[in-house]
């Protein structure tokens, strides 16, 4: 990670999401140009792998301490020690929400920490204390992704934080919701390809449930990167 | 608080205390010596606690039926964190440490409980009963919370009960000894620290910290006493066991109110707790007792989170929170009459709605998304609307409305089953990944409740569009069944899996009609994999679930299955602990439920809604009253202050002779009176009563408030 000081990423306005549902005429519309162009988005697809994925961008550049809360919860992130990172990445987006890396690498603490596990005095356990928390963590782990969405500088950048959408939502089990996004990504940054890839995997396993799913499709540890 | 003396040895011989290695020799304790003690805390409640065990009401733990191997209990209090288990060896353990009990005479150990039973088997303080050569011993043990401002903790006074049965003297021991969990346990407290200090017992009114108190002196973590006992002598000690380590003052302070003081505060707060619901008054003390019991569990297994209440699954091994499970209490809370409680519990689980509109709280758990829903209308529109409708109803519609997006690229799919819930893992019930019947079952139930919601904000318009939606999507899952290859309901579209949620499509779901030949045909193919109508079997034929078969019940009594159905709520109520409680699962052969403790409160939930709808049904538009009463209720018996979606509701019911007589509050509605079973109405009825559609029923209009029928 670079230590010099730069200005803070200009936010950039994106598209969030999927379509409001704010009325039954809107949902219908919405939903028939989605089901649509994702239904056609599956036959273009159909057979296309997964290359490996782009190397993440450089970390974020920060000041002082705030600087070394956040390296030092991006090295636990890496170590699989989501809930140590959580307070030392909740704190450097809390310095710098005008940095979208920070609400993105908060959103991963916040994902995993989600999913992690303990042996807790011998006893296998979660590390949240119960299922409220978890969903809390993984409602606030979207408003964070959503919000690196509409900072993201770059194609790549939007992809990525939808990509990681779609994997939250895939591992929590909503395949449907998982397949937009992965689409949704594709077209954010068509030169990915992992999201395509991704969403014809989901595909498959919509179309014949007895498939094991590929290894990471649902699993909950989500990369790091950016 | 203190290790009295009762009983003909009063002021025996302090001669074993030199004997006795470490251990503190109490029996030999001076009168003077005792009300010196008594005085360091309250010379009073010293003599009130001499006599707690006996004082408070009797119960020989061994007379009360246990349906189980091994006997437990828990020591709970509604929002606290932790609970103390009375194990089946007679310890106690609150996840964070044991309080192992030996207990001796003569060298002789104790054996285990037989029993560790509640009063009435249903009054949450436990009783159980060891003994060692002719010497007894009795525990008694109940929990109250503590004082403000703790809010989540609990204290335990327990009271050991020495007495000497036999003819000669004999001399009894008793070491409490404080100890970390076992190597496997079959729970640990969430905020256990990972590397807890030793436990240790406090005595004195000091700021230590400590795990335990009495006021007799221990050593670090372990306390013993040693009595001689003359025949027919008894001596007894109590002591204090907090939920989380705790000032050796605030014990201090809580132990000068005596033992009987908590069982009488106990009993009062639940009395008044229990007094704010229904009545059912059913001339079957032991039905009613469990329903006690399942309503005391219920309210016990729920934890605060900042300003919400959210239903837990269970005070040890399931100190979380499930939708599929939370929403069965909220809802059995709310026909018992428990609404305000019901209510919060439904405001907890509305946190689980995600962005997109659903509910989930479990990975994979797509049927939590319609059990919310149900439990939102289950407790919010009954008796009347309640304020905060409006909010829900906005939540129902986001759900509803993510459920048509995702049925919508289904149907695009063209996929077989692709207008149905896309696939889900569970990791538990089917135990298969598969589009699962019963997150469909649940999604249209979710509907139903949707629909209700919004009416009663005042949303027709928008009601009508569910109410549309939910004709398509039950057209929809009543015809593709036909593609699965099975005869029944299976647990999947693609039939593999567990049965699990397609048990719950006749009732509470109403994904199909009670009569549709499908759901005879599974409730018959279940039945007949368990050996027969009552429980049914999970995984194997020795495995017996406690409460996934109790929705055929309900269903049973609509369906005109009366018999079946009533063997499912017997074998539910026969399959409880001491304290009144069941559990999950459990082995039919060795009666063990192994590492699944009891109670379960989703197995309370069951045995509520099934007492209830078998009086009163309101879950479809016409009110259906007695469709599940048994012979004993039609001596006479009668449920007050029933809670229903037109108001809330008495009933009296009774058979004199050739003649069935039904009194109850008024509806807006038609109501549908079920005849004792065996019985059919003789012509002509009176008016206004109108043949029903079954020769065991007949039709109320609107407005009736009484009706009596001759039977042949």
């Amino acid at each position: 990670m670079k230590r010099g000081r730069r200005a803070p990423a200009k936010p950039v306005r994106r598209p969030s999401g999927p379509p409001a549902r704010r009325s039954t005429a809107a949902l219908w519309a919405a939903l028939t140009l989605g089901a649509l162009a994702a239904t056609v988005a599956v036959y273009w697809l159909a057979g296309r792998r997964p290359t490996a994925p782009e190397p993440p961008p450089a970390p974020p550049l920060l000041a002082g301490a705030i600087e070394d809360l956040y390296r030092r919860g991006r090295e636990l992130l890496d170590e699989k020690r989501a809930a140590e990172a959580l307070p030392l990445l909740r704190q450097a987006m809390q310095a710098r929400p005008d940095l979208w890396q920070t609400h993105q690498s908060y959103a991963v603490a916040l994902l995993n920490t989600s999913y992690d596990s303990r042996l807790h005095q011998g006893f296998p356990a979660s590390v949240t204390r119960s299922s409220l928390e978890r969903v809390a963590a993984a409602g606030e782990a979207i408003a964070e992704l959503e919000t690196a969405q509409r900072m993201a500088p770059t194609p790549r950048d939007l992809a990525r934080a939808r990509r990681l959408r779609a994997q939250l939502m895939g591992a929590w089990g909503f395949p449907w919701d998982a397949f937009v996004l992965y689409r949704q990504a594709q077209a954010d940054d068509p030169s990915w390809t992992e999201p395509a890839a991704l969403g014809d995997q989901i595909m498959v396993l919509m179309r014949d449930i007895r498939r094991t799913p590929p290894p990471g499709l649902e699993a909950g540890g989500a990369d790091a990167s950016p | 608080m203190v290790a009295s003396v009762v009983g003909p040895h009063l002021g025996t011989s302090a001669g074993h205390r030199a004997t006795r290695h470490r251990l503190a020799y109490d029996a030999g304790v001076s009168i003077d010596g005792r009300v010196r003690r008594a005085i360091g805390w309250l010379a009073a409640a010293a003599t009130l606690a001499g006599c707690a065990a006996r004082e408070t009401p009797a119960l020989d733990p061994d007379s009360v039926p246990e349906a189980f191997a091994r006997s437990t209990a828990a020591l709970m209090w509604p929002g606290a964190t932790r609970a103390y288990q009375v194990t089946p060896a007679g310890d106690l353990y609150n996840g964070e440490w044991r309080v192992v009990v030996r207990a001796a005479a003569n060298g002789v150990e104790a054996d285990s409980p037989r029993v560790v039973a509640f009063r009435e088997r249903w009054r949450p303080g436990a009783r159980w009963t060891r003994r060692s050569g002719d010497v007894r011993w009795d525990f008694d043990a109940l929990a109250l919370p503590e004082s403000a401002p703790r809010d989540s903790g609990l204290l335990v006074s327990l009271v050991a009960h020495a007495t000497n049965t036999g003819s000669s003297p004999a001399e009894a021991t008793l070491e409490l000894a404080l100890a970390p969990p076992e190597a496997d346990p079959i729970f640990v407290a969430f905020d256990a620290p990972e590397r807890p200090a030793p436990a240790r017992w406090g005595r004195g009114g000091s700021g230590d910290t400590v795990n335990a108190w009495s006021d007799v002196t221990a050593e670090g973590e372990r306390l013993a006493v040693r009595w001689p006992l003359a025949p027919g002598g008894s001596r007894e000690l109590r002591v204090l066991l907090p939920a989380y380590p705790t000032a050796a003052g605030v014990l201090a302070r809580a132990a000068r109110r005596p033992h009987r003081a908590w069982v009488e505060e106990s009993d009062r707060f639940w009395d008044r707790e229990l007094a704010t619901g229904a009545r059912f008054e059913l001339g079957d003390p032991e039905l009613q007792d469990a329903l006690r019991a399942a309503r005391v569990l219920l309210l016990s297994c729920r934890e605060r989170r900042g300003t919400r209440w959210v239903p837990i699954g269970g005070p040890f091994q399931y100190r979380d929170v499930w939708l599929r499970d939370g929403a069965r209490a909220a809802a059995a809370l709310a026909i018992a009459g428990h609404t305000t409680i019901a209510r919060e519990l439904a405001g907890g689980l509305a946190e689980f709605q995600w962005p997109n509109g659903a509910f989930i709280s479990q990975r994979g758990q797509l049927d939590g998304n319609g059990q919310a829903l149900w439990a939102f209308e289950q407790t919010l529109l009954r008796p009347v609307a309640d304020d905060s409708v409006a909010r829900f109803a906005d939540a129902a519609s986001r759900s509803w409305a993510w459920v048509e997006w995702q049925r919508g690229f289904g149907r695009l799919s063209g996929w077989p089953f692709g207008v149905m819930m896309p696939y889900g893992d569970p990791r538990d019930g089917e135990l298969v990944r598969a589009q699962l019947v019963g997150n469909d079952a649940w999604a249209l139930a979710g509907y139903r409740a949707a629909e209700r919601l919004l009416r009663a904000a005042g949303r027709a318009s928008q009601a009508d569009s569910v109410a549309a939606a939910r004709a398509i999507y039950a057209a929809d899952f009543a015809s593709l069944l036909g593609r699965t290859g099975s005869r029944d309901v299976p647990p999947s579209w693609q039939n593999v899996g567990r049965d699990w949620g397609n048990l719950a499509v006749g009732w509470p779901c109403a994904a199909l009609p009670p009569d549709h030949p499908r759901l005879h045909r599974l409730a018959d193919r279940v039945w007949a994999e368990a050996g027969g109508a009552g429980l049914v079997t999970y995984g194997h034929r020795d495995s017996v679930h406690d409460y996934v078969g109790a929705d055929l019940a309900v269903w049973g009594w609509l369906a005109g299955r009366r018999a079946e159905a009533d063997s499912v709520l017997a074998a539910t109520l026969h399959w409880r602990n001491g304290s009144g409680a069941g559990c999950e699962l459990f082995s039919r052969s060795a009666r063990d439920f192994g590492r699944n403790l009891p109670p379960h409160p989703t197995t309370a939930a069951a045995i509520i809604a099934m007492v209830r709808h078998a009086l009163i049904y309101d879950d479809d538009d016409t009110l259906r009253l007695t469709i599940g009463a048994r012979d004993a209720w039609w001596r006479g018996a009668a449920l007050r202050q029933a809670p229903t979606r037109w108001g809330t509701l008495d009933l009296e019911l009774r058979q004199e002779g050739d003649a069935a007589h039904w009194t109850w509050s008024p509806v807006p509605v038609w109501t549908e009176l079920t005849l004792p079973a065996g019985r059919a109405w003789v012509a002509p009825l009176p008016a206004p009563l109108l043949p029903g559609r079954r020769p065991d029923r007949v039709l109320a209009p609107p407005g009736t408030r009484d009706a009596r029928v001759a039977l042949r």
